[in-house]
């Protein structure tokens, strides 16, 4: 192909775009849609996942420990959970410890900070604490039992063991939930997309059939003659990968700080978009670009005779 | 050049040709003629693969038409120029750029389109028409484009369906000349038609067709049905 054919090739397949511009911006604007809902989902996707595995590594178990038992009873129970197997972290929170970090965490809030008032006066709400992470997800269930045994009773608060693999099981739910929504909203709209290009090129193939009649004639190859087509169809997906971008770029500067606060990972804010936004725009863009050329393909396979 | 051996196709139950054979020069200027629905149009049809016959072998140059592969149809087509009735230009282009269009599809270049269009349309007289729109021409004018057009691969048989039938007697005259001229530069012609006073005006061969059958082939023949 040489670059007069690449040209004329371009323009064609442009004047197609333009020849019928509403009819080709509703097109693209039904791909945007589609493209959107597929960054959205991806998105979703990743946050979840990624606060998932965050819960993951950080919220293991946590060990209360009764205001009679003394530091060494403490320390003693500390290397003894740290040597059974499976643990990976362990970390100790003083009494002040924790309220310190209750005060600094509510500062801003007068109010949580009345009630810790309130509480100070008949009881101590913060007691000695461990916290416990595992090599492994499945290690949780052995170490808990094994805090539970009566070896620690005494030194425990009631209730002084806290799994907090519910969370976790929690969002695990959340993570499919997302996940199988994701999953099915996009396959719907994929079919929308295909259907209303199919629809475009459809058209497009009509008004040009008296163009394309002559091109048989005067000795185009079928290559020649589908080309304009195919092209019609990646303008729309580049310009649909573009809107789309753009609203996604928008979209997480806006949001990625509270995203952030919301699922309690840090330092995501840069991240997020530098660590997520290029793959977005290469999946619309090649999301964008497949749909099209499959519609473009299955219409012209239909309504463009050679 | 061409040659119908023992062709036949039919249309469901209806037979458009029947075990023709004819042979055509290379150079030579033939006519065709007969009534409408004798089968003129599907010769044509058979010879640039727009249809494939039931049986019998069509060969151009010693190439078997009927046997050739679709992807290879659109170069046998840069070798064959047609015409036909209803002109088939297109109305969002100037007669150059129609007759460019051709030469665009096989991926001429441009400076090669800028020197051979003023060309050919020189050849069939519409030096002074070359940026008309079809709708500010004539019809015998309209047609002299296809007929340009037909040419811009300077191919080496130019086929004319009816090129004659939507035109008044003098616009059909200077299309007859016309092809006459591109004839007497060594391009083969095959006129189909059945206007009567054209063809024995002409004084060349003519081959008259009757339900799908050659009835006719004479020399300088007249149009005799």
């Amino acid at each position: 192909m040489n670059f007069s054919t690449f040209n004329r090739l371009i323009r064609s397949g442009s004047t197609n775009f333009l020849r019928n511009l509403g009819v080709s911006l509703s097109a693209t604007a039904i791909m945007v849609v589609t493209l959107f809902i597929i960054s959205t989902v991806l998105v979703l996707y990743a946050l979840t996942d990624l606060s998932l595995n965050n819960a993951r590594d950080r919220v293991g178990i946590s060990v209360y420990f009764s205001d009679s038992a003394s530091t060494e009873e403490i320390g003693s129970a500390r290397e003894q959970i740290q040597a059974y197997p499976g643990v990976r972290s362990i970390t100790f929170t003083s009494k002040e410890q924790a309220r310190d970090r209750y005060i600094e965490r509510n500062k801003n809030r007068p109010r949580a900070l009345e009630a810790l008032k309130e509480l100070d006066r008949d009881t101590d709400p913060f007691p000695n604490s461990l916290a416990i992470t595992a090599d492994e997800f499945s290690n949780y269930e052995s170490i808990v039992n094994y805090i539970k045994s009566d070896r620690f009773k005494s030194y425990l608060l009631e209730d002084g063991v806290r799994d907090n693999r519910k969370i976790i099981d929690r969002l695990s739910r959340l993570t499919d939930v997302v996940r199988q929504l994701g999953i099915a909203l996009t396959v719907v709209f994929i079919a929308v997309t295909i259907m209303v290009m199919f629809n475009t090129i459809r058209l497009t193939i009509y008004n040009r059939r008296e163009e394309v009649e002559i091109m048989r004639l005067v000795g185009a190859t079928n290559w020649y003659i589908r080309m304009p087509f195919i092209i019609e169809s990646i303008i729309y997906a580049l310009l649909a990968t573009f809107i789309t971008s753009l609203a996604m770029l928008l979209l997480l500067s806006l949001t990625s700080s509270r995203i952030e606060t919301f699922l309690d990972l840090k330092n995501l804010g840069g991240n997020l978009i530098r660590g997520i936004f290029p793959y977005l725009v290469v999946i619309n863009l090649f999301t964008g670009i497949a749909l099209g050329v499959i519609a473009s393909t299955i219409a012209m396979r239909r309504y463009l005779k050679i | 050049m061409i040659k119908f051996d023992k062709v036949t196709k039919a249309y469901g139950k209806i037979a458009a040709l029947k075990d023709i054979s004819i042979g055509i020069q290379k150079g030579e200027f033939l006519s065709v003629v007969g009534q409408s629905g004798a089968g003129k149009s599907t010769l044509i049809k058979l010879i640039i693969g727009e249809e494939r016959p039931d049986s019998g072998r069509i060969l151009i140059d010693d190439i078997d038409v009927a046997k050739i592969r679709s992807s290879d149809i659109p170069y046998l087509r840069r070798k064959i120029g047609v015409v036909f009735q209803d002109i088939k230009l297109l109305p969002s282009r100037t007669a150059f750029e129609n007759v460019a269009f051709a030469l665009e599809v096989s991926g001429e270049k441009e400076s090669k389109i800028k020197t051979e269009v003023p060309k050919i349309l020189e050849l069939v007289g519409l030096s002074d028409k070359t940026d008309a729109f079809p709708n500010e021409m004539s019809g015998g004018e309209k047609q002299r484009v296809a007929i340009a057009r037909a040419l811009a691969h300077k191919p080496v048989l130019l086929l004319a369906d009816e090129p004659t039938g939507n035109l008044d007697s003098i616009n059909a005259w200077e299309i007859i000349q016309v092809l006459l001229k591109i004839n007497s530069k060594g391009t083969t012609v095959v006129l189909a038609t059945h206007a009567k006073d054209l063809v024995n005006s002409i004084k060349k061969r003519v081959v008259t067709i009757e339900k799908g059958q050659v009835v006719y082939d004479q020399e300088k023949g007249k149009y005799v049905l």
